[in-house]
This record gives C-alpha cells, structure tokens and sequence, in this order.
C-alpha cells in the first residue's frame, strides 16, 4: 500500500496540463526517488476519471470501462507517493469523491487543486467549449453562466468545475484542512516558473530537475480565431465526426496553427460580468479564508484585476481578421489534404496491388469453373441438390449466415 | 424574511423522506414536509431503515424523486424488500454523463411549505424534487439500469421470434417473396406473407421493394438501429442522415436496382440449357404507400394476390419512446460495463421494452424539413425515371415520400420515455432472482 496519494482535480484551465506533463514525461525518474505517476498512456488518468465519474466523451468512454480501478490498482502498489491529476475530477460528486478516496485504502489523501481569477477562467471556458464542438456565443455563454438557477448543462458543467469553494468542500470535507491545498495561479506578468515552483512544492518534486520536456500546455486564441472556430462549429460541426474533428480542427487547426497567431485581441470580459465576476470572486476569498486549507499561493490572487483596455466582442469581431485566420487555417487545411492524397495514392497502389495477387489466383481454370458451378446453383434446384450432395460428401455442413 | 433552516433538522426531514419513499410512500416533498400526508409515517420508516443504510451525504433531489416515481408505478404485488433495496441503490447514484450536479432538496417551513433561504450561497442550488426535469430523473434511471439489465438478462424470457410460416398453413396459389426496405415495415409485410402461407426467397422469387414517407423510414431506421447498441439522439440521428449520405433501407432505387435479375452470360447460359432452365426472376417492385397499414393491400396487388391481411401477432418493436430510453441506457453502458455485459444489457432490454406491433412514430423537427423534401424529391424522381424506363415497376405515387407523416410529435415523449424508464428498472429487478433474500 502506498503511504501518500496526492489527488490533483483540476481546475481546468490552470496549468493542469503542464503539470500532468512533467509528471508523465518524468515519470520513469520520478520513481525512483518514491514518485509514482501510474498509468503507460498519457491519457491514462483522464481515463481513469471518465470512469470514476461514468461521464461519456465522443466514444472515448468505451476505452474507459475500468480504467479507474486499474490506475488505482497501480496507485496502492507499495511506495511513498502516488499522484494522480485531471482536471475533470472536479466535477466529481460527493458519491464519486467517496468512492474515490475510498478506493485508496488507508493511504494519506491529500487533495490538490489550482484556481484562478474568475476574469481570466470565464472566457478561457468558452473557449474551450468552443474547441469542444460547441456553437453558444460568447454572451449566450456569459448569460447561461450568470444565471442564479444554473439551470443549464452549460452552467452546471462550469460551476461544477470552476466553483472552487464548492469543488474543496466536495472533495476536502472529509479530509482534514491541512490536506487540503489550493494552489493559486499567479497574476500575469509574475515568472512563468512560479506556478510549477507551487505545484512542485506540493508534489515534493526539485523544480531544477524536473521540467517539461516538450510542451503540452492547453493554447489560447485570439477573438477573431475564437470566432472563426465557433463559425466552423456552427456549419459544419455535425459533419464532422468528434474523431476526426479532435485531430483536424483542435489539434491542427487551433493548437498548431491558430493559437500561434499572439498578435489578435485576446478575449476578456464585459464591464458589467467583470464586476459581477470580481463581486463573487470576493464572497468565495472570504468563505475560503475560513477554510483553513494549506494555500499554496495567496488568496488575494483570485481577486481579478481591474478591466484594461477595451473589451472585443467575438460575437461581432473585426471581419477582416477573422478572414485572415481562415485564409491561414485554410491553407493548413489543404496542405493536410494534399498530404492525406498521397497517403490515399500510396494505399490505393498498394489494394491494387493485392488486388492483382488476388485476381492472379482466381484465374486458375479450377477455380473459375467451381465459382460457376456455385452461382448456377443459386438459380437452379437440381444444381443446388447437386451442389448440396458434393457438399455432403466432401464434409462441409456449414450454413451461409 | 424566513430564516435559514437548521441544517440539522432539514438533513433529518429529507432522510426521513428517503425512508418513507424506499419504503413504497408516494408523497411528494411539500405534503411529506408539511405533514399533510404522513398518516403511515413511523411503519414506513420502519420498514425501510431496516434496509435502507444511511448515507455519508444527503440523497439528492433527482434520485428522491426518481424514487417517488418507482413508487407511483410500483405494481401492488412487488416486493417490498427488493423495492426498497432499489430505492437505496438509486439513492446512492449520481447521475451518469453531463447534466445538472446532485441538487440538494429546496428546505420548506415545514408550517407553510414556503421555500426558506439557502444555508450558503455556494454550491448547487436547491430544488423542489417535484421541479427536477424529466431529463435529470432519466439521467438518474440510466445510471442503474445498465448494470442491472446486465444481471438481469440470464433470467429475462426472450420472447420468440414470431415472424415465421404458419405450419400446416397452404394457399392456392403461393408465391415466392423477398421484402426489402425500412425494417418495421418489411417485417410487418413478412410477417403477414408469411402467415398467409407463401414462401420467403427461392427460385423466381419477387421482390418488394417497400417505400414509406422518408420521414417514417427515418424514424424506422432509428429504432432498428437502437435496438443493434446505437446511443444516436433521434434529432441527430436526422441531421446525419438527411445531409449527404442516405441510408441503404431508404435508398430504394438502388434497392430495387441491387435486385434486378442479372443478364445470363456465358457457361452460365450453357449450363441452364443442359439443366432445363431456371425460372427466370421477375423484376422487383416498388411499393409506396403512406402507412405501414396501406401497404398490405399494395403489396397485395403487386404480388398479384386477392388479398392480405396482417399477420395474426405482430412483429415486436420498439416505439420512439422506448427507443429514445434504449438509447441512453447504450450511453452510459458504454462507459459503465465492458462489451459483452452491454450487449446482455441491449438483450435484456429489448426482451422488456419490445411489444407486437409497436415502432417509431415520430416525426422530424421542423428545420428539417428543406432537406427531407428535397431528399424525397430526389428519390421520387430516380423512381419515376427507373419506370418509366421499364427497369422496375413502382406502385404507388413516389410523391408519397414528401409528405409528412401523422404522428404526434417532432420527438419522443419525455414523459413517456420517463415511465418506459421507470417500468423498466422495477422490471429489471423483478426478474432477477438474485435480488431475493
């Protein structure tokens, strides 16, 4: 059994993926100084978590079938520490948190989770809906979030992942405080090392040694590319199959090619949400501050900046470059065709090359007057009877399906 | 303003509900809080702590009153045992995939029923259970029902296929057949065929090619394919097969095309000479009509029949209700049980929801129309221009296939779906053995 399990539920959007790559990326050295990140794919814990919370994902969920308590199986193995990290594990409900910690035996469960001002969460959540398939405008979105009901799937999904207060007291209740830590996100403009040197804290690990090796860090985009890809959504979202638009659209489209693109006005947030944003970030400061959980970080971190500079609507963006995104995504889009012709031309030489086996051995005159005799069979009793007894004789009863 | 409840006593109120509801009690929160109906209250909290284990957290609103509904449709013969060992199983399960998070049941004074103030503005807002959606109730029905239709399979009666010749049945004249196209349908024309004494495929056989509104053929096309594992929305399951590709039982030019009697060439010619001749296959007929109904006497005529009446039981199928619910169990078998144990589930599930005569009556959304239209427009005209070329006959007008079909909605009946859901659950467990104590 393991001494330790750290358990890092998100919240999306805050550098979980960074994390989880250093911890994967690392996770052969990691181990031999007590540091156990389970799990041979990448996606092993995003697995695990699909399962644990029973929550289909564009068919992913069919690899998913127990994947929960096989990482598990993995995390209880004898050691120091186990870490597991995704950022959907925050949506969790009390039943599947308890299922979870449960799960984990008599280890020392510790939680983690990172948070970040409302003002730059809001807008990064859209934009991740709008990677995810999804056509809600950016004020539908503002709107349906707003909404004291939470009466939306939309909403729900949001609060029940960004609320932190909340998203602590479902997985932290049980725990003692100290268990329980909440790591803040740096305001913009402090040393792109001061979040991992946060992360690391908590996880043990020497910042120094351990970096990411190669970058898998979830891009932003800009309003006019935001707005490009929702349009994309919008006409041809149902003709594209989710897996065929995660490699296309998402991977190519907006993390290689997109996302690149820095010089856009980035998305932000209108004056009135801002400070209902601002409001609401003070209530959960002040909940939080009672808490008593080990933060990593300072609260006042969650308060969001005062709005600079003007706000962009993406719902109503400057045309032109929204135009010069799609004349690039679309240049990226046929050079990915014309690669995918030469993949087809390459395969199709290579059917009719087989084809041409295949043919080669039909040819033979024993063979073609068999094939007749079968199709005549099919049209004529006598010849079926006389087909059925040679079948008989020759010991085949097999049935056509 | 009303104060905020004390936690204590509203966590006590709501487990007390739970145990009168896992118990068989119907009231809904508001009587049950108000103590307008809790005349039987202390023996049903008896009956059901026994069985009902308490849980760390309080049972959500959703589950309760997906609860109360099993209550309302509990047949007055089922075991109060096994009820309550699956009220405590619904309790305990959050609702699969995405929807809305555990909603904490609303607090009511409990001398005016009115709604008290949240204890925190954090978290999930409280809900009257009454006022949860359907939706959220089926989310919470779909989370059990994989995994106990799984079980329940090796003990669910499968029912016999019905569609077979009737034996000792001889008519005069019997003809050979083949029926093709949207799947109620052909198996409905089957069904009565066949119960008429002709014979299914052979020698000379005639095919029929059935045609019905695009949009009934559609819905056919739904159900059969739900009823083989598909977890497709209906609306989306329209979208995808109005936009560019058609489905093969819709397709009825090719259908009718694909079984066109080949041209003899060759040895085959020789040989048919040396064995006397096979009778050559008639052409296949297209046979469009508005209803499943009217076919028959359509087909009828084609076959060059007096008559044909429906078969004495009809085939089983699924309705767009039952189908709609089949649909979700998939989505979340999916993730919930390996493979083989979610085709046990879809065996079992088919064996209770299935009924003789029953299939998808639903239309399409509004928005679809243009498309369906103009797909129907298409498939008329290839039609007509096939008969007109003497490739195969057409009975019936091909303008059939644009015109909407009378059915009630543009979606399968929330409501409905909720009780084939919950009929299905209490059905579940009834024929699982195992459940006994």
């Amino acid at each position: 059994m393991t001494d330790r399990v750290i358990v890092h539920v998100g919240a999306p959007k805050t550098g979980t993926s960074f994390v989880q790559s250093v911890l994967f990326d690392h996770r052969f050295a990691l181990a031999t100084e007590g540091l156990r990140y389970p799990g041979e794919r990448f996606d092993a814990h995003f697995l695990a978590a699909l399962d644990l919370l029973q929550l289909p994902w564009g068919g992913l969920e069919r690899e998913a079938v127990g994947a929960w308590d096989r990482l598990v199986e993995e995390v209880r193995r004898p050691g120091p520490l186990a870490v597991i990290s995704h950022e959907i594990l925050a949506i969790a409900t009390r039943e599947q948190v308890a299922r979870a910690l449960a799960s984990f035996g008599d280890a020392e469960v510790h939680v983690v989770y990172s948070a970040r001002d409302l003002v730059r969460q809001i807008p990064a959540e859209w934009q991740e809906n709008v990677k995810h398939r999804r056509r809600v405008p950016y004020a539908k979105f503002l709107a349906k979030i707003q909404d004291g009901e939470r009466s939306s799937k939309l909403a729900s999904w949001f609060w029940g992942v960004q609320e932190v207060p909340d998203v602590l007291a479902r997985w932290g209740d049980t725990l003692p405080p100290e268990r329980v830590h909440l790591v803040t996100v740096p305001r913009p403009g402090a040393p792109r090392e001061l979040l991992w040197e946060r992360f690391a804290g908590v996880l043990g690990i020497d910042v120094d040694r351990y970096r990411p090796e190669r970058s898998r860090v979830n891009a932003s985009l800009g309003v006019p590319e935001s707005a490009l890809i929702r349009r994309l959504n919008v006409h041809a979202v149902d003709r594209i199959p989710p897996e065929d638009y995660r490699p296309l659209v998402r991977e190519l489209l907006v993390h290689q090619t997109l996302s690149q693109r820095t010089d856009s006005p980035r998305l932000s947030l209108p004056a009135d949400v801002h400070a209902w944003a601002a409001e609401l970030s003070e209530t959960w400061i002040n909940a939080l501050a009672e808490r008593g959980y080990d933060v990593v970080g300072d609260l006042a971190e969650l308060r969001p900046d005062p709005p600079g500079g003007q706000f962009v609507d993406p719902d109503a963006p400057d045309e032109a470059l929204v135009a010069e995104a799609g004349v690039e995504a679309l240049a990226v889009a046929l050079e990915e065709a014309v690669r995918l012709r030469g993949v087809e031309r390459e395969l199709r030489a290579e059917i009719d090359r087989l084809h041409g086996e295949l043919q080669a051995a039909y040819l033979r005159p024993t063979y073609r007057a068999r094939e007749r005799m079968v199709e005549y069979a099919a049209q004529n009793r006598a010849a079926a009877w006389a087909y059925g007894l040679y079948r008989r004789a020759r010991g085949n009863s097999s049935r056509e399906a | 303003m009303s104060q905020p409840p004390d936690p204590a006593e509203h966590a006590a109120a709501v487990r007390a509900w739970a145990a009168h509801l896992a118990a068989g009690g119907t009231s809904p929160w508001r009587e049950w809080r108000t103590g307008t109906d809790r005349t039987d209250r202390t023996a049903t909290d008896r009956t059901a702590t026994g069985v009902v284990a308490p849980t760390p957290t309080l049972p959500g609103a959703a589950q309760l009153e997906a609860v109360r509904r099993l209550a309302l449709r509990r047949p007055a013969a089922y075991d109060r045992e096994r009820f309550a060992r699956i009220a405590a199983r619904v309790l305990a399960t959050p609702g699969p995939g995405r929807g809305l998070p555990h909603l904490p049941v609303l607090p009511l004074d409990p001398t005016t029923g009115e709604p008290l103030p949240p204890v925190s503005a954090i978290g999930a807002r409280p809900v009257d259970p009454a006022r949860v959606p359907v939706e959220e109730l089926l989310r919470v029905l779909t989370g059990v029902l994989p995994a106990l239709l799984a079980t329940a399979a090796p003990h669910v009666r499968r029912p016999e296929p019905e569609v077979r010749a009737t034996p000792g049945r001889r008519t005069a004249r019997p003809v050979r057949f083949r029926v093709v196209g949207p799947p109620a349908a052909s198996e409905t024309v089957r069904a009565a065929l066949l119960a008429a004494g002709h014979h299914e495929g052979g020698p000379g056989e005639r095919v029929v090619v059935l045609g019905l509104p695009v949009e009934a053929m559609l819905a056919e096309a739904w159900g059969i394919r739900v009823s083989r594992g598909s977890a497709t929305r209906w609306h989306r399951f329209v979208a995808q097969w109005t936009e560019q590709q058609l489905l093969v039982s819709m397709n009825l030019p090719a259908l009718a095309r694909h079984h066109l009697t080949p041209a003899p060439a060759g040895l085959r010619s020789r040989l048919r000479g040396l064995f006397g001749g096979a009778p050559a296959a008639p052409a296949p007929v297209v046979v469009l009509a508005e209803t499943v109904e009217d076919l028959l006497p359509r087909v009828a005529d084609a076959l060059g029949l007096p008559d044909l009446a429906p078969a004495p039981t009809a085939p089983r199928g699924l309705d767009a209700e039952a189908a709609d619910l089949l649909r979700r169990v998939h989505r979340i078998a999916g993730i919930s049980l390996p493979p083989a144990r979610g085709e046990d589930a879809t065996a079992a599930a088919l064996a209770l929801l299935t009924r003789p005569g029953a299939r998808p009556r639903v239309g399409a959304p509004a928005s679809f129309r243009p498309r369906i239209e103009q797909l129907a427009a298409r498939l008329a005209d290839q039609l007509t221009d096939d008969a007109a070329a003497g490739r195969y006959a057409v009975a019936g007008d091909p303008a059939v296939l644009g015109i909407r079909p009378r059915v009630g909605s543009a979606a399968p009946d929330l409501g409905v779906v909720l009780e084939r859901g919950v009929d299905l659950v209490l059905a579940a467990v009834a024929a699982t053995p195992e459940e006994r104590s």
